[in-house]
């Protein structure tokens, strides 16, 4: 078969993994090899879905022996099958990486014959890349569920990133739609991986392979378990806010992500120096640490029971990042849900911004939904459907608030909340600063004040808030207007 | 009272000596404005003011980029000439009352944001700061019948200077030129981590050499690639372009089939033919 044509179908069939991302690893380039990387990571391209390109995105095999009922590689369905040689693959990379055209490899398998083998052919594929190709770019690389320990870890030492894909949030959904995969199969490669990220980051004394995640909860306190650094302004809020969370938590969705605490301290990192020496990067394992993917609505967990696996993920394995990917319907089966509304792609949308709330403002998921709002607002953003609800916390004072605080703020993000800490070091703030600065004031002018005074004099309620936010691109004209109410005679 | 505007070459370099000037000719700060632009272009002149052309001495420029990455820090140099490459028309002035306001506020005049300038200053590097990164993945190479990597692109900023060392430190073997097709402007890398900035005209860049033959092929499968990795219940040619605007897209092979080759002319393969 044709390169090309071979290009084509294990590109088609690995399209539907939706991490492409090339962030997490920085390296300097080296005398006599191609490449480096960089922190922030690099988009080359994008698809006509719109999705960035940044990596050369390919399946090695589309033979499976695993029939999952939502994948395109099935067992079960008949589609040509064809798998690529080391050779190919790396010769695909380094033309392709020498155009600029990608920033690195990415690298997935359907399952021919066993775990094993096609883990030990990916596995050639890496070292070929690196030690003959001197391949020095980012390479991102599928750990196949049920595959040896050793290949895990070997693997870990030449890739960059590498992922398990969780599939689906519950246990259940997981049998009933991948019969082959199991739970087990899936959290312990993931639990080796950080067990052994971590023994690689004390041995360096480094700390650079960690999720945003950590960095915030150590900011917040959360690590330390000091609630009173958390956000809140008064003692009895703070008290408030803590039997909240408290009682979410108690309550379900802890499942069996706990079950792996059992398996603790599984895969020490134990190969032989000579293998860490010759890897062209150095002496780092997964640099840039671990991701996975969730199918969102091929069966019918909850927004909020999403949040929460997602959340511990984050927490209990130290990802870098949860994916969600939205169902698309490839297979007729029975077992997989006719979603009336096409692809969930708002759906979609939303847990990905929760899923920031969560790693960069320091949101809790139990904060933003619960078992009687199980689900995001379709037409408002999770933050700002937060903010509406949660009113007695706001206006908030630029000149003053911390930057947690801030951040909690619609239309405040990381970078605005950073440069109105910084600049109002040197002057005191208005609303034009805030403009220019970079808030986005058709959100935020509801739950800011700017030396004790708000955008309009205007009387902030839930629906007049709501109102104003569904309108979005215009900004309220006059406030007497807003501020009208009928009168009743009967109250 | 008179104004002066120090005109200089539309360059960092020449931006960092009307600074230097700016101090040694000790015309006053509060009247003393500078313009990059180059000797044919006047831009718009100013009635009562006075109009002094400052020559680029490497030696002042030197000395000023020296101080400020001595007495504050490579960071802040950095943002300076982010500002010096950008785009803006009053980007001379910015650098000048930039480096006026940390003289005299010190390192905290960076976080002064309510400052007009400071501002400003903020706008312009971070125009030319995204843009070089939108080109670190937007840059396209093609290969030449002499090895040599060829990547055309026409940035609105000034960005060719930026974007080499990182190319330089990606590929550390391989000759390659990054070529403003605009400004005429070229970075030119042959081995290891050095490379040289140099003008370069269509008719010097011929001597590249044509493009290879076998150069089609690796497009084709990019395009193959492009074509197969988009998801079709996905399609949203909206979002494409709001992350991928089309000014990017004039050298990037996967907006081309080879059929535009004969109907576009001053295209993309138009460009190309020469080489």
């Amino acid at each position: 078969m044709e390169l090309m044509e071979k290009l084509q179908i294990l590109s088609d069939a690995a399209k539907y993994d939706v991490a492409c991302t090339s962030s997490g690893s920085e390296r300097k380039g080296q005398a006599g090899a191609i490449g480096n990387s960089i922190a922030p990571g690099v988009c080359h391209s994008f698809s006509a879905d719109g999705r960035c390109i940044s990596l050369l995105k390919i399946l090695y095999t589309n033979h499976c022996i695993f029939d999952c009922k939502y994948c395109i590689n099935r067992s079960s369905n008949d589609v040509l099958r064809t798998s690529f040689t080391p050779e190919e693959v790396c010769t695909l990379t380094i033309e392709f990486y020498r155009r600029n055209y990608i920033e690195g490899l990415f690298l997935s398998s359907g399952i021919k014959n066993s775990p094993n083998e096609t883990m030990s052919e990916m596995l050639q594929t890496l070292i070929l890349l690196r030690e003959k190709y001197h391949f020095n770019g980012y390479v991102h690389c599928k750990s196949i569920p049920g595959a040896d320990p050793d290949l895990v870890e070997l693997a870990g030492w030449y890739a960059d990133r590498m992922s398990v894909n969780l599939e689906l949030p519950t246990a259940e959904g997981l049998r009933m739609l991948a019969p082959h995969k199991n739970r087990k199969n899936i959290l312990l490669p993931m639990r080796q991986i950080q067990a052994g990220i971590e023994e690689n980051m004390q041995a360096l004394g480094v700390n650079d392979s960690r999720g945003r995640y950590w960095y915030t909860s150590k900011a917040l306190g959360r690590l330390e378990k000091k609630p009173w650094l958390l956000h809140g302004r008064s003692a009895e809020q703070l008290r408030q806010r803590q039997q909240i969370l408290e009682k979410n938590s108690a309550s379900p969705p802890k499942e069996e992500l706990m079950e792996s605490e059992k398996v603790q301290n599984i895969g020490k990192l134990h190969m032989l120096p000579e293998v860490r020496r010759t890897r062209a990067g150095g002496n780092r394992f997964v640099p840039a640490g671990q991701s996975t993917q969730i199918i969102i609505g091929a069966t019918p967990e909850s927004d909020y029971q999403i949040l929460s696996v997602a959340e511990a993920l984050y927490r209990r394995f130290d990802l870098k990042r949860v994916f969600y990917s939205a169902f698309v319907r490839v297979n007729d089966d029975t077992n997989l849900p006719v979603l009336p509304g096409g692809v969930p792609l708002r759906r979609e949308h939303r847990l990905y911004q929760a899923d920031w709330l969560l790693r960069y403002y320091g949101f809790e998921a139990a904060e933003l939904l619960s078992e009687k709002q199980p689900n995001f607002n379709e037409w408002v953003d999770p933050k700002c459907d937060w903010a509406i609800r949660h009113l007695e916390q706001f206006p908030i004072e630029v000149n003053k608030a911390d930057y947690y605080t801030l951040l909690r703020v619609p239309g405040i993000g990381v970078h605005s909340a950073r440069r109105i800490v910084e600049a109002r070091r040197s002057a005191r703030l208005d609303f034009a600063d805030l403009k220019k600065i970079g808030v986005v004031l058709k959100r935020a002018i509801y739950f800011l004040t700017c030396s004790g005074k708000m955008y309009y004099p205007m009387h902030v309620t839930e629906g007049m808030v709501l109102q104003n936010l569904l309108m979005l691109e215009k900004l309220p004209k006059q406030s007497d207007t807003l501020s009208f109410q009928q009168l009743s005679l009967f109250d | 009272m008179t104004k002066y505007v120090l005109q200089c070459e539309d360059s960092p370099q020449g931006i960092f000596s009307a600074v230097y000037s700016a101090w040694e000719l000790k015309l006053g700060h509060a009247r003393t404005s500078i313009q990059a632009c180059s000797v044919e272009s006047m831009p718009n002149l100013e009635l009562f003011a006075e109009y002094i052309r400052i020559e680029t001495v490497q030696e002042k420029a030197g000395k000023v980029m020296h101080t400020i990455r001595t007495r504050f820090s490579e960071e802040i140099l950095e943002e300076l000439y982010l500002v010096a490459c950008s785009n803006g028309e009053d980007k001379a002035d910015i650098v000048y009352h930039y480096i006026q306001l940390l003289l005299s506020m010190g390192m905290q005049a960076r976080r002064h944001l309510s400052d007009p300038y400071m501002i400003r200053a903020m706008e312009l590097s971070r125009a030319a700061g995204n843009e070089r990164h939108h080109y670190l993945g937007f840059l396209r190479f093609i290969e030449t019948r002499q090895g040599i990597l060829l990547g055309r692109f026409e940035p609105k900023n000034n960005v060719t200077e930026l974007v080499m060392p990182h190319f330089a430190d990606r590929f550390p073997e391989e000759r390659f030129v990054i070529w403003d097709t605009r400004r005429n402007v070229a970075g030119i890398h042959l081995h290891g981590k050095d490379y040289i900035m140099q003008f370069l005209t269509p008719a010097q860049a011929e001597q590249l050499g044509r493009y290879r033959e076998k150069e089609e092929e690796t497009e084709q499968l990019w395009r193959v690639f492009v074509e197969s990795i988009s998801v079709k219940a996905r399609e949203n040619k909206e979002l494409q372009r709001n992350n991928l605007p089309l000014r990017f897209r004039s050298y990037m092979p996967e907006f081309h089939t080879p059929t535009d080759t004969q109907q576009n002319t001053g295209g993309y393969y138009e460009t190309r033919q020469f080489l």
